[in-house]
């Protein structure tokens, strides 16, 4: 009976506090990933995904490194993006929003579409550090305030000096961010926020780690490049980005190794090894060469990133390993870092609601899924 | 925590959009509200005026009985002015015709009964009588008047002879019959010697109205 007549307040949670979040847009160079997750019972449930790839670019100034890349991969560049906005990739996906609830969404950019940096200013109030945080970086990229869309959160300091606060600070083009949020309000989702990833990031860590004591280091493996985070208590405590690390570069040289197209590197990459031979020698083939220089690349810089935490951040030390983006997909990649790094390794997961099926690859729209957790922050 | 990277003027554009559309919701809800109550009303109202004309057509064949009714109570009065008016011009000896119902008996008789004596005393009785009138101009209630009126009474005493008894009642027999006198009583019989043939001698007494 409890069941069929809900009490006031459930009728009220349902009214005043909707279970679905907003939808989180996660915009990268290859692809767009969708999130929407829902909160039952404390509990987050991954209610609808969607990816979209960028159409391929027949223009030569849209590619990264080659032209190749362009062609075969649909890769656009930073440039490509801001200059066309995402009408060409959203143009097809008229109805996209009914897949999700509501219209609001939460978005951010990857592959260093938002500069991020961390800067030690004098100590002064919060209204003004945020203006001396400003000009700062309008200074450093040689760009007039007014066209710089600048945010910052405060850092806890590595080593602490009477006077000076430590910042996080990302920074866009104004008009980039306006172009971003009109092509997607033009999509059917209005824009609320405009977020960062190391915030996402942080987010969709807490989604995950319930102990708030726990220092988490957040590894987000793109198709641009690996951005690492350092989150403890939800707070984004270093966050660094490793250019030329990117998924890109393993599916470039898999697909030149073996001559494949991008498309059939990055099945090979992905798939799962079937028999109990390939779990045992699973890093033995050539193409596991590959992703063992690869990973070992990925685990230097977590070696460096804890070393320099550890030399730091002392309350910060990290004890887990999160990893979360495509490159998550990777077969036996928590094992394999957990073995070079020392640290207990897993990948980002939350329950699937029932009317996802099939085995989603979950981790890839962990950044999605912390945007789309921006709802019950700022409501 | 988070940030917000996007530009104020379109925070503000999107703040703008929301005021509006939940001042559309709000002017909406409005709206209809106000809507559904005139609905309501005019419903009620709509109902009130449908049930209204069922009751009218209903009573329809009501108000034409009550029509006639009038109509018939008018002719009636009309009638009734016309036989006082003919009353009035017209005045009949009753006296007379009671004395012709009472020789058609003797003759009927075959001169079996004589007529001796006669005698007729009217006496005048003085009484109320209550009309009720029906005025043409009045749908429901009747008229009632109450006038006084003025009756005759006709006491007649028969005084004869008859041959036999029989013949006394065959006589009384067809007074009876003209359904005139509402009472025939006879009084007293005796025999009598006439020329030496017995006789009855009798007398009656009927009493008539007009």
């Amino acid at each position: 009976m409890a069941s069929i007549f809900p009490t006031l307040n459930q009728i009220r949670q349902r009214l005043f506090n909707p279970s679905f979040g907003w939808t989180g847009v996660e915009i990268g160079c290859h692809t767009i990933n969708m999130a929407q997750v829902r909160r039952i019972d404390e509990r987050w449930v991954l209610a609808a995904v969607w990816s979209v790839k960028h159409p391929k670019s027949n223009s030569n100034e849209s590619v990264t490194t080659s032209s190749s890349r362009g062609d075969k991969f649909g890769w656009l560049s930073k440039e490509a993006i801001f200059e066309h906005g995402l009408t060409p990739t959203l143009v097809s996906l008229e109805n996209l929003n009914s897949l999700f609830q509501g219209h609001y969404c939460a978005a951010t950019l990857t592959d260093r579409m938002i500069d991020y940096r961390e800067l030690d200013l004098p100590s002064v109030e919060s209204t003004e550090s945020k203006a001396m945080v400003r000009s700062e970086i309008a200074l450093e990229v040689e760009c007039e305030l007014e066209e710089l869309s600048i945010d910052c959160w405060d850092l806890p300091q590595s080593t602490p000096r009477a006077g000076t606060s430590s910042f996080g600070a990302v920074s866009i083009k104004r008009s980039a961010a306006l172009m971003i949020a009109s092509d997607l309000l033009r999509a059917g989702f209005e824009c609320q926020t405009l977020d960062a990833i190391p915030c996402a990031m942080a987010r969709s860590t807490s989604m995950v780690v319930d102990d708030e004591s726990a220092s988490t280091l957040a590894i987000d493996i793109g198709y641009g490049q690996v951005t690492i985070t350092l989150v403890k208590a939800g707070i984004p405590v270093l966050s660094r980005g490793v250019r030329s690390l990117g998924l890109v570069t393993l599916l470039d040289q898999i697909a030149t190794s073996f001559d494949l197209s991008w498309a059939d590197a990055q099945t090979l990459l992905f798939q799962s090894p079937n028999d109990s031979r390939a779990k045992t020698n699973r890093f033995s083939s050539p193409l596991q060469q590959q992703i063992i220089a690869f990973l070992q690349v990925i685990a230097n810089e977590i070696d460096k990133t804890v070393l320099y935490v550890s030399r730091s951040h002392r309350s910060a030390s990290p004890n887990q390993v999160l990893l979360m983006g495509a490159g998550a997909r990777i077969p036996f990649l928590n094992q394999a870092i957990e073995e070079r790094v020392g640290l207990p390794t897993q990948s980002w997961s939350i329950d699937l609601s029932e009317n996802l099926f099939g085995s989603q690859p979950i981790a890839t729209f962990a950044i999605a899924a912390g945007l789309s957790a921006l709802a019950w922050e700022l409501t | 925590m988070h940030v917000n990277l996007l530009p104020p003027q379109f925070v503000w554009r999107r703040l703008f959009r929301k005021r509006i559309r939940q001042w559309t919701c709000a002017f909406g809800f409005i709206g209809v509200t106000i809507l559904g109550i005139n609905v309501s009303l005019f419903g009620r109202w709509w109902m009130e005026l449908r049930e209204f004309q069922t009751i009218h057509s209903a009573a329809e064949p009501i108000r034409a009985l009550q029509a006639d009714r009038i109509e018939i109570a008018k002719r009636s009065l009309g009638l009734s002015q016309k036989i006082k008016q003919l009353q009035a011009a017209v005045s009949l000896d009753r006296t007379n015709s009671l004395l012709g119902i009472i020789s058609q008996g003797v003759l009927a008789s075959n001169g079996a009964v004589q007529i001796q004596e006669m005698q007729v005393s009217v006496s005048t009785s003085e009484g109320t009588a209550r009309n009720d009138q029906v005025s043409p101009n009045t749908s429901r209630s009747s008229l009632a008047s109450e006038t006084k009126t003025t009756a005759n009474q006709y006491q007649m005493t028969i005084r004869g002879i008859a041959i036999e008894s029989e013949s006394i009642t065959t006589f009384m027999e067809t007074l009876q019959q003209a359904n005139v006198f509402p009472k025939v009583e006879m009084k007293s019989t005796q025999e009598r010697l006439v020329l030496e043939r017995t006789l009855q001698e009798f007398q009656l007494e009927c009493l008539a109205n007009d």
